[in-house]
């Protein structure tokens, strides 16, 4: 009997299949490796083990015992412990008080300061953490000691099942993970380590699945380890969509339009140079968290960017805030990641929605005229696949896909020549995603400039003129031609280096 | 860690800017005031804050967890008339149940908030406004009678002014309130509720907690109003809605939650109260004064958001904790309208 038995689990966000029969088994004192495309279910899957997220069926039992699901309390009695990738400390707490948050040591109710300072000394030491000052603010940590203040703290609750996920994305030393991950596991605990370098996966892991669309589609086990076989398994997505074909023929000796050179964001983005010229697609691909959305908000004046050139038709382009970076030149405007939140009034009608960019130019005496309003944004609306009597609707109450549309059509009203599309197809319905291709085609061939980062790798390789990949913030790889397949993109994602992708 | 000057990292400590606040006005009123300061003089003053001191650090321990609490006003404005009419009789036995209404209000604004789930403001500003109606139907017009003994215990001597003694016991019970594990978890609540939970914190249990230690604040600041100003008076608790989130701002606290401390809320209130007489001896009329006021809370805050800029991005750097139940991914999505 395994220790870990997950079997069937499903869960859908609306319209979105997050789990759909995930099934998988770790013994005790395995470690387990999870690896799968960005959206193939893996963070669902460690949020249902954890307890916040309720699954809409299957079963998980910890030793043979059914866990409650959905219940934070349950998961973590049972000795379920995660190092989430997303860090949960406690930014103004101690390194002391963020180790022993639900354990603080007290006397007749008075918390026992000098006790805390000596307990997480020791926690820290018995982990090998010497370079952490347990009476440090954790905001004062670099992200690399926060990354390991949160596995410590997973460790440390002498977990029988250990969660990493994601545990050396800020973390450049995998020998103290690793030493201390083992020794977890020869104590009995079960592990589950999910990362997207496989690199790791194959130096630590006994034995490891392949997820995709929600669901464990393959195994491997330690020593038979096939690289190849492992990308296939984890693209393996069909090509069911026909792309519509370029209009336009890219004038390779005309200027960039979009010129970044040297860019750097934070500690996400490092060194990053690119060109799109008028007329071209640019495919930027890379897992999640890899710098692609810093570099996309960052070019939008949407986040301050921390050094770099960029230049617009040739001018130094002017990124303050999102309204100078639509106005600076031939204007940059953004489709962004989070439809719902960052990209549509809910509320409001389409109409409205589309209207925003040009609202200054419908106005008279200080009002909007609506007859106007409705005129021009119908006829962006149209261009854009629209549905005329959805003008009129709140676009709160459309689908994904024609809300996607929608956004599309202001982006086109912003009048801006360079586009970045982030995931423009994330969640919307195929015949949706037909027209947001034909969309891009058509404002390409009107001298449109266009980066477009997609989760769907086919879907980049389908539209776009070359792929960039991105890893570790920085561009790993630039395919062009017949060189652009998924399994170069993957390879390049999943950080293996130029000379070793070539030479499989 | 930064390379700044003394000042700017002396600065980055709300109650120290709050203190630095007061020291000012102090300054001022020791200079101005004819005749200097007199011990009557600063225990009138001192008197006369205790009551908002008490308010404001309630709201205070609230706005640490990241929730809001308008209901203090009317906490007060009902315990005051309480203590001046139906608790005037039972003399000691007045002073506990003026501040067991206090509690109760604060168990009905945790269960509104925390069990069902209901916007604090809206829930707060509700009882603020239940409770205000209540206060001018049991004394409708200012009077009653207030208990001398109760009256004597706030206001008397005890070789220093008691106001003073009371001040320390408050800043004490503070200092020891900020070290038990509610009083730690409170601060966590505030900076991010989530990564509390998932550390296997009972957070609702601590929310609900500060709300019902808030009400008692409450409760007590009314009785000691009561004792004051030696009269009920109903209305006479309405600008504690405003003067206690003054206070706070002041005071330095992140109005988002997790940061500040009782101690400068204590100093703001001080100093909203020391304003006036330095004002009066100005010979500057009243209306001037909220001018006056208005403008130093937002030169407070001003300093305090400038002070802290780099702070709070880093802070703001490290939240970065998954919503429980937030949607991830997306595989298809069928055609809805």
């Amino acid at each position: 009997m395994s220790l870990l038995q997950v079997s069937g689990l499903a869960k859908k966000y609306g319209d979105a299949i997050a789990l759909s029969g995930a099934d998988i088994e770790v013994e005790a004192g395995e470690i387990h490796g999870l690896i799968g495309e960005n959206g193939a279910g893996k963070s669902t899957l460690v949020k249902v083990l954890s307890g916040m997220v309720k699954p809409d069926a299957g079963d998980v039992t910890i030793g043979g015992e059914q866990l409650r699901l959905g219940h934070l309390r349950a998961s973590r009695n049972v000795g379920i412990r995660t190092a989430f990738q997303e860090l949960t400390l406690l930014p103004r707490f101690t390194v002391a008080e963020n180790l022993l948050v639900d354990e603080l040591p007290t006397q007749l109710g008075m918390l026992r300061r000098r006790a805390l300072q000596s307990r997480a000394a020791d926690i820290l030491q018995e982990w090998d953490v010497t370079d952490i000052d347990p009476s440090t603010p954790a905001w004062q940590l670099p992200l690399s000691a926060q990354q390991r203040l949160e596995i410590v703290r997973a460790l440390n609750g002498d977990p029988r099942l250990l969660i990493l996920d994601e545990p050396t994305a800020a973390l450049p030393d995998t020998a103290w993970i690793f030493k201390h991950v083992r020794a977890a596991a020869e104590r009995g605990a079960a592990v589950l380590y999910i990362s997207h370098k496989l690199a790791e996966i194959e130096e630590l892991c006994d034995l490891g699945s392949i997820m995709r669309n929600g669901r464990i589609v393959g195994q491997f086990t330690r020593g038979a380890f096939d690289h190849d076989d492992v990308i296939s398994q984890m693209i393996g997505r069909s090509i069911d969509i026909a792309f519509p074909p370029p209009l336009n023929r890219v004038d390779t000796s005309a200027a960039p339009a979009l010129h970044v050179e040297s860019l750097a964001v934070g500690e996400q983005v490092v060194d990053v140079s690119l060109d799109v010229r008028p007329g071209e697609i640019v495919g930027v691909a890379g897992l999640e968290g890899q710098g692609q959305r810093e570099i996309f908000y960052a070019l939008a004046g949407a986040t301050g960017l921390t050094s770099g050139r960029v230049s617009l038709d040739g001018q130094p382009a002017d990124l303050a805030s999102p309204r100078s970076a639509m106005r600076s030149g031939p204007g940059v405007a953004l489709v962004p990641e989070e439809r719902k939140r960052e990209g549509l009034f809910a509320d409001m009608s389409t109409t409205q929605n589309i209207s925003v960019p040009i609202l200054k130019s419908l106005t008279r005496f200080g009002l909007v005229r609506r007859r106007a309003e409705q005129s021009r944004s119908g006829q962006a609306a149209e261009e854009h696949y629209i549905r005329p009597d959805y003008l009129a609707r709140q676009i709160g109450s459309l689908s994904g896909g024609n809300q996607q549309k929608a956004i599309l059509a202001r982006t086109a009203l912003t009048g801006s020549s360079i586009m970045l599309m982030f995931d423009p197809t994330r969640g919307i319905d195929p015949a949706a995603k037909l027209e947001v291709y034909k969309t891009l085609r058509e404002a390409s061939a009107g001298g449109a400039a266009i980066l477009f980062y997609s989760t769907e790798i086919p879907e980049l390789i389908g539209m776009c003129d070359r792929v960039l990949v991105v890893y570790g913030g920085s561009i790993v790889a630039e395919l062009t031609g017949s060189a652009m397949t998924e399994d170069a993109v993957m390879r390049h994602a999943v950080g293996k280096t130029l000379q070793e992708a070539e030479s499989i | 860690m930064e390379r700044r000057g003394f000042v700017a990292r002396v600065l980055r400590n709300g109650t120290v800017r709050a203190a630095l606040v007061l020291a000012v006005f102090l300054i001022a009123w020791s200079v101005l005031q004819l005749g200097g300061l007199s011990v009557f003089l600063i225990n009138s003053w001192l008197l006369l804050s205790l009551p908002l001191v008490l308010a404001a650090s309630g709201v205070t321990l609230v706005i640490f967890t990241g929730e809001f609490d308008l209901s203090a006003a009317g906490v007060v404005a009902v315990t005051n008339v309480l203590m001046a009419t139906w608790l005037s009789e039972l003399g000691w036995l007045g002073l506990p149940l003026a501040v067991l209404v206090g509690a109760v209000v604060g168990l009905f604004n945790g269960f509104l908030v925390v069990v069902m789930r209901l916007p604090a403001i809206a829930v707060t500003l509700a009882t603020f406004i239940i409770l205000g109606g209540l206060a001018l139907v049991i004394l409708p017009t200012p009077g009653g009678r207030i208990d001398p003994g109760i009256i004597d215990f706030f206001t008397g001597q005890l070789v220093v002014p008691r106001s003073i003694i009371f001040l320390m016991v408050i800043a004490l019970l503070w200092l020891l309130y900020r070290n038990t594990r509610m009083g730690v978890h409170a601060y966590g609540v505030g900076q991010d509720a989530e990564a509390l939970r998932l550390s296997g914190v009972a957070v609702d249990r601590v929310k609900f907690g500060v709300f019902a230690l808030a009400g008692t604040l409450y409760g007590l600041a009314g009785a000691v109003l009561a004792a004051v100003v030696q009269t009920g008076d109903a209305t006479i608790g309405s600008s504690y809605l405003l003067a206690t989130f003054a206070a706070v701002a002041i005071g330095g606290a992140a109005f988002t939650g997790g940061s500040g401390s009782v101690l400068g809320t204590m100093l703001g209130a001080l100093t909203l109260t020391v304003i006036p007489k330095v004002l009066f001896v100005l010979g500057i009329s009243g209306w001037v004064q909220r001018v006056f006021e208005g403008m130093l809370i937002i030169a407070a805050v001003l300093v305090g958001a400038v002070a802290t800029q780099s702070e709070q991005r880093k802070v703001q750097a490290v939240k970065t904790t998954p919503k429980v139940e937030a949607p991830t991914v997306s595989v298809s999505g069928g055609e809805r309208p």
